[in-house]
């Protein structure tokens, strides 16, 4: 891996100083929390800013707390491992506990943030390698290139939302608070992505994302899974996120979000739509993953095969939804 | 293409995904090795594999006869052994080969290849 480039280090310690201080450098600067993804991004020339805007100082960013309505309010500075270890995340948004601790090694949950995970770069087989690797295949349209090496014939970039947190965030009908030039606004996190691996976030660059706005979770059962080679450390191939808000053993109202199987993480609606109004039968959970396993085209371009993802879809929803009915997680057979 | 460049995408296990190991020092004194040196890479590679495709076995009841012994290729094999068909996925056979006739060598301390059946200067 190369070095780091040199580059201009600014450290505001509020919001209103970071979304100027971004104004100010326009599209040179690039915000950094954790610099987990981004300095090693930066040391493979996938990103080249002259101008850092840190997030680090601006100490009103992390923190979790209850909002007024009952629901949870944390800050996108807060650090995935605070996330995962919150008594209250824990108890009432499981998924998202377990989405945050699957995230990477523990070293870089201690420094990634909630919000950098929610605007993780897409990734791609072809785009995460070193400069010279990417030089050598005369780079992909992500960056520095014209055509896409996934599916070369393809007008657009197919590389893959790799967010552990973001499917969760979706399934819990989260929302995400940004800070900008022109003021502060909080949209659904389903909004904030869109289904193009090059623009996969729909906020402006010089927005921040300040709060993760989590709504009451009263009767809402969540669960993540995570498929991925080594159990210990790696980006997800397939991601589940499910919650169910229950009325006794009925499930009212479902979501099922299925993240790296596309540039966004993907809901699964016909499938959520299934258990709507019904009691969690093992051959309800089977025809809803069944038709979650639809929307799931993965390509070629992560590790493990893609075939192989797609068929896991089906396996992994079903576990997921087993797991929040309280059956055993795998069919005697 | 070479999509594993790097350590970085060679997912090699870490303490997470490695079995505990029982480590038990053999003391030996090979007569090809300078000083009495023995290898120590190959030895514990070859019963390694046959052991992790015989848990695969025991665990799901199908034989993957070939390296890597990846997730899909298990989903594979059970798949096939569940239509009734073979439980194994590999080679069906054994390549065609004759082993030429073993070529002598001299040993590493220069000695003529009849001395290298005795350690040079064992007493």
């Amino acid at each position: 891996m190369m070095r780091l480039p040199p580059f201009q280090y600014l450290a505001p310690v509020s919001v209103a100083d970071a979304v100027k201080l971004m104004g100010d450098h326009g599209p040179e600067a690039m915000l950094v929390a954790g610099g987990t993804d981004l300095y090693p991004n930066m040391k493979r020339r996938q990103f080249e800013p002259t101008v850092l805007v840190g997030l680090r100082g601006v100490k009103d960013l992390a923190g979790v707390r209850r909002s007024s309505d009952g629901g949870l309010t944390i800050g996108a500075g807060t650090t995935l491992t605070t996330v995962s270890r919150d008594p209250s995340v824990r108890a009432r948004y499981a998924g998202l506990a377990t989405a945050a601790g699957a995230v990477s090694t523990p070293q870089l949950r201690n420094m990634g943030t909630l919000g950098g995970n929610v605007c993780v770069d897409t990734r791609c087989n072809y785009y995460n390698q070193s400069y010279q690797w990417r030089k050598a295949v005369n780079f992909c349209m992500k960056k520095d290139g014209e055509i896409c090496l996934v599916a070369p014939g393809s007008p657009r970039c197919w590389a893959v939302s790799s967010s552990d947190t973001a499917p969760v965030l979706w399934s819990l009908g989260a929302s995400v608070r940004l800070a900008g030039p022109a003021g502060q606004r909080a949209i659904p996190i389903s909004t904030l992505y869109q289904d193009d691996g090059i623009q996969y976030l729909t906020k402006q660059s010089g927005e921040i994302v300040t709060e993760i706005i989590l709504p009451p979770a009263e009767g809402v059962r969540s669960v993540y899974l995570k498929l991925r080679r080594r159990g210990s450390f790696d980006f997800p191939v397939l991601g589940v996120a499910a919650a169910l808000s229950m009325e006794g053993d009925v499930v009212r109202q479902a979501r099922i979000v299925l993240g790296a199987v596309a540039s966004l993480p993907r809901e699964a609606v016909e499938a959520a739509r299934l258990l709507v109004g019904e009691r969690l039968s093992p051959e309800l959970i089977d025809r809803a993953a069944a038709a979650a396993y639809r929307p799931a085209k993965p390509l070629d371009n992560t590790d493990l095969p893609h075939p192989y993802r797609k068929k896991m879809t089906r396996v992994f929803v079903a576990r997921a939804l087993r797991r929040l009915a309280g059956l055993p997680e795998v069919a005697e057979a | 293409m070479h999509k594993i460049p790097s350590l970085l995408e060679y997912k090699s296990p870490t303490t997470l995904e490695t079995p505990e190991i029982h480590t038990i020092l053999v003391e030996s004194d090979d007569p090809e090795g300078p000083f009495g040196a023995k290898e120590a890479g190959q030895g514990p590679l070859l019963p390694v594999i046959p052991a992790v495709a015989n848990a695969v076995y025991d665990a799901v009841g199908v034989r993957i006869d070939e390296t890597p012994i990846s997730p899909e290729k298990v989903v594979k094999a059970m798949e096939s052994k569940r239509q009734g068909k073979s439980p194994r996925l590999g080679p069906e056979r054994l390549p065609v080969f004759t082993f030429p006739e073993p070529k002598i060598v001299e040993s590493a301390f220069g000695q003529p290849a009849e001395s290298i059946a005795q350690r040079p200067f064992a007493s």
